[in-house]
């Protein structure tokens, strides 16, 4: 029902019948696929969408509209390119950059496993200019607010400051 | 070891805080050529320099496998506390990793 009511077309059908569709009928033959980045590809395979943008007047079907189902919403794909070229920017030109690499927040006693960006930051860097020497800083933050410490376990906070030369730690 | 008393903590503002700086960690050029090559290597030269990521980062935080290993070694290291003087938060931290250390041992024992 999902893949349904998300395919390109289906959406005004099921919009404008009150009868809700014969779900037993056959799907609708697929779209053509379309050549879009790997998460897009994902999400195009996942819901269905991403290959012919649907217009933006014809909404997607309420379930007050069809009768039944419940509601629910996209996530759209987020390009993070602008992100990374704006570290390589900072690195080429001498600065540092500070990151969180377990990319959330917790109250476990342990490191979280780490996110692949910071390394794809450091060598996307360093393989796109030749002589640069990206350094990573392993930086732990200790608080010392008891009730911190003691009521959640862990009061550590991990950043990895990825730094280009290391006289710019003085400048910290 | 830098102290610096400007940092703020979760509740409380202007609390104290210890920032603990490890050892820098390089990239050599084999990685950055293997991620160059892209595929399988890129891959395996991004695994490679998280797992020396993640040593770093456990070089400077405190580590526990669960919450009462932590408080165990949190009470030892309390007990731990000489009379006559103040340990300094940095000893106090390092005393706590190597507290861990003798605690993971005798747990895998």
């Amino acid at each position: 029902m999902l893949t349904l009511s998300l395919s390109p077309r289906a959406a005004d059908d099921v919009a404008n019948n009150t009868v809700p569709p014969d779900v037993t009928a056959p799907p609708p033959p697929p779209p053509p696929k379309p050549k879009k980045s790997f998460l897009s590809g994902i999400i195009y395979r996942i819901f269905g969408i991403g290959a012919t943008k649907a217009p933006k007047d014809k909404a997607a079907p309420t379930p007050a509209a069809v009768g039944y189902g419940s509601s629910y919403k996209v996530v759209p794909h987020l390009d993070q390119n602008a992100v990374y070229s704006a570290v390589h920017q900072r690195l080429f030109d001498g600065g540092a950059v500070g990151i969180f690499p377990e990319g959330g927040s917790h109250d476990q006693p342990e490191l979280l496993p780490l996110k692949a960006g910071v390394c794809l930051m450091a060598l996307g860097a360093m393989a796109e200019k030749p002589g640069l020497d990206v350094k990573l800083i392993p930086v732990g933050l200790h608080y010392f607010n008891r009730l911190v410490m003691e009521c959640f376990g862990a009061a550590v906070d991990q950043t990895l400051v990825l730094i280009h030369d290391l006289v710019f730690l003085l400048d910290f | 070891m830098i102290l610096c008393s400007f940092l703020i903590s979760s509740d409380r503002f202007r609390s104290r805080v210890a920032v603990e700086y490890g050892k820098a960690v390089s990239i050599p050029q084999e990685l950055v050529d293997m991620y160059k090559q892209g595929g399988e290597s890129k891959r395996k030269a991004i695994a490679e320099l998280l797992d020396r990521t993640f040593a770093g980062l456990k070089s400077v935080t405190v580590n526990a496998p669960d919450y009462d290993t932590l408080k165990v070694v949190q009470t030892a290291r309390r007990l731990l506390r000489p009379v006559n003087r103040q340990l300094t938060e940095h000893e106090n931290l390092e005393l706590t990793r190597r507290l861990m250390t003798v605690g993971l041992f005798f747990d895998s024992a």
